[in-house]
């Protein structure tokens, strides 16, 4: 195995790298508007409030009515719910850039992106430089990971990256200590890392956490003896308290919350049925066990993920890639070093994770999530798959090496031809208008959080889409009432609450056509039944007024 | 002095290398998003990466670990530092600014007082 990187590969990393970061930027590199589903909303809301207040947020916005009834923080309702740190760097990035919107989402495609690395280090010094270069090559074009950063469960995203780095700190303990040459810098990392993981999101805790467990009872079979003996035990010891110093230190006021919530979801035995969290698929029979054999079918529902994010075929450009996926587990199987194992124990574990409910535990309404963690699984197996065509062929050194290059350029070329494009359109697409705000609604919202005071509270008239009101309130940082079901307002309860009228014809103004004349002027005809007060805005097709 | 010399010249040429990889991103960011990109790459590295680096730097562990495990530990120990400085002075700016002279000055303490003994160790072991 080549073990010293050169700086050729460095250089070959950094360049596939920033390619990556073109790709996965597109959405924000012309349109510098937000763009999100309504947890990206809500993320907003909570890091740019610390960008605007110029303070860190302990108690969450009071401008935003869904933290009322939101399973916030479990213990202390009202205040932050997440870890600090998880906010604060998207505040820290948005005070660095000295705006709001461009900073923020770069530093959420840097964390997003940074997965590309973290399977790099996993698979590099074990695999080598091809293994995991593809690796980390077939990422840039992973549909799961691109839809999570797309859509905004931006958390998940995050802890996602500390997987491949934490297996990896394990897996060169163990090998120390098997070696006789024991580091315990290795160990600590390990502690040091999962709280560093929790903090970002708890999500990924016992996904890593059944990893290293089926890792260690692997390893330990093959090697006759368990990595942790007598004299080191006090390290592993040591290392559960470091974790819980860490993430109670860091997090205290968010720490007991999330460990609420585990209790809270977790059944052990029969589901809660009024429980929507715990409650089971109608005609779903617990007792199949034919699920054995299933890899996404699960019994929870009210998950929030569309049906489409539980198939191969549709996550993985159709099944071209399953043969690789097969091979490389076969492979592993086959070779069984230690590394292979540590490969192996990855997909072992998220098996029995999402299988619990076949022995009666159910992990309640996160179960399915625990998917966007597949393709850090997936994707390095394929990888594995397909570098491990070259040790068939029988050849000297040099020539492997070529056969291996030229394999991994052929599966390049593959991915280029067939996951590249949907990958490029996704991106260059995303969240077209009315999707995300147009630039009226945009501005509009900046001038009034400029503008208008903190306990405003704004009625908005006339703009189409749910996304276009949640990011609309989320710039604005002003409490915002609106019809949800209709874009002229049937009802105007609404307009008792309110002191702002926000009158929104932009999208109809850029989209023309009849219907859009049409809905223009119903909406005039209510403007000038209901709004009675002065102007103070008033640009592309939107209008503000205030109220009497 | 002829091995000085030649612990030297490949710190220089690795300098070197590590300038040019670092000039290589920032041109990008700079060419993608400007001078906003161009400030929160720089920011990034020097806030999230550097302070950890000179813990880890002192280590011996492999020189990608390094970096690997400084990034990661980064990303969760500075924001850490600006949340609850800045609850306490209430200003996100100035705890930004006193956490990263904070940790710069841990990272340079740790350097500097890391157990020499232990730093010559681990290059002999290393050279072994």
């Amino acid at each position: 195995m080549e073990n010293k990187i050169s700086k050729q590969e460095i250089l070959i990393l950094i360049i596939i790298y920033l390619g990556m970061l073109y790709l996965w930027t597109m959405p924000f590199q012309q349109q510098k508007i937000p763009y999100g589903e309504g947890d990206a909303a809500i993320h907003y809301i909570i890091a740019d409030n610390m960008y605007v207040t110029d303070k860190p947020t302990l108690k969450l916005p009071e401008t935003n009515p869904v933290f009322n009834f939101q399973m916030g923080n479990l213990f202390m309702p009202g205040y932050l719910f997440y870890c600090p740190q998880f906010h604060t760097n998207f505040a820290i990035s948005e005070i660095i850039g000295g705006e709001r919107v461009v900073p923020f989402y770069l530093y959420l495609a840097l964390i997003c992106t940074g997965i590309f690395f973290s399977v790099y280090i996993l698979l590099r010094k074990q695999f080598g430089a091809a293994t995991a270069i593809l690796a980390s090559f077939l990422l840039i074009f992973s549909m799961r990971d691109r839809l999570t950063y797309l859509w905004g469960q931006w958390g998940t995203a995050v802890t996602l990256l500390y997987i491949p780095i934490i297996l990896y700190t394990y897996y060169k303990y163990t090998e120390s200590v098997y070696n006789s040459k024991e580091k315990l810098i290795y160990l600590y990392m390990t502690y040091i890392l999962a709280a560093m993981q929790f903090l970002f999101h708890p999500l990924g805790i016992p996904v890593v956490l059944g990893m290293i467990l089926v890792y260690t009872v692997l390893i330990s079979i093959k090697e006759k003896k368990l990595p942790i003996n007598k004299t080191n035990i006090k390290h592993f010891i040591i290392g559960i308290f470091l974790f819980l110093f860490i993430i109670c230190a860091f997090a205290p006021l968010q720490v007991p919350s999330h460990l609420g919530r585990i209790n809270r979801d977790v059944v052990i035995g029969t589901p809660d049925q009024s429980e929507p969290s715990t409650q089971i698929k109608e005609g779903y029979d617990v007792s199949k066990f034919a699920r054995i054999f299933k890899w996404y079918d699960f019994p929870e529902v009210f998950h929030g993920i569309p049906d489409f994010y539980f198939s191969f075929k549709n996550l993985y450009y159709g099944y071209w890639m399953l043969p690789f996926l097969i091979l490389g587990i076969l492979f592993l199987i086959l070779r069984r070093k230690s590394k292979d194992l540590l490969m192996l124990s990855t997909i072992i574990a998220f098996y029995i994770i999402v299988h619990l409910d076949l022995i009666n535990v159910y992990l309640g309404a996160k179960m399915p999530r625990l998917f966007y963690f597949e393709s850090v699984i997936f994707y390095p197996l394929m990888a594995i798959g397909i570098t491990s065509i070259a040790l068939f062929i029988k050849t000297n050194d040099k020539s492997s090496k070529i056969i291996k290059w030229g394999i991994v350029a052929a599966a390049v070329i593959a991915v280029l031809l067939i996951n590249a494009k949907p990958t490029y359109d996704q991106f260059k697409g995303a969240y077209p208008i009315p999707m995300r705000m147009d630039q009226a609604q945009f501005d509009a919202s900046n001038w009034i959080n400029d503008n208008l005071p903190k306990d405003a509270i704004v009625m908005y008239v006339g703009t189409p889409t749910f996304l276009n009101r949640a990011w609309m309130h989320a710039v604005s940082a002003r409490m915002a009432v609106f019809d949800q079901n209709n874009i002229v307002p049937s009802l105007d309860k609404n307009i008792n609450r309110t002191n702002y009228i926000l009158m929104d014809y932009s999208l109809y103004m850029i989209i023309g056509g009849e219907q859009a004349t049409g809905l223009i002027s119903e909406l005039q005809q209510w403007e000038k039944n209901n709004t009675k007060g002065s102007v103070i805005y008033d640009k592309n097709g939107i209008k503000i007024f205030k109220t009497v | 002095m002829i091995k000085m010399e030649s612990k030297f010249s490949k710190l220089f040429e690795e300098s070197k290398f590590a300038l040019l990889i670092l000039a290589i991103i920032v041109a990008f960011f700079l060419i993608v998003f400007g001078i906003t990109g161009a400030k929160v790459i720089l920011g990034f590295i020097l806030f999230f990466f550097l302070p950890t680096y000179l813990i880890f730097k002192n280590f011996d562990i492999e020189p990608e670990e390094k970096i690997a495990f400084s990034f990661f530990i980064g990303l969760g120990i500075f924001p850490t530092f600006v949340y609850y400085i800045g609850l306490l002075i209430s200003s996100m700016r100035w705890s930004i600014a006193i956490s990263f002279v904070l940790l710069l000055t841990i990272g340079i303490a740790f350097s500097k007082y890391y157990p020499k003994s232990k730093k010559d160790k681990e290059s002999k072991e290393e050279k072994e």
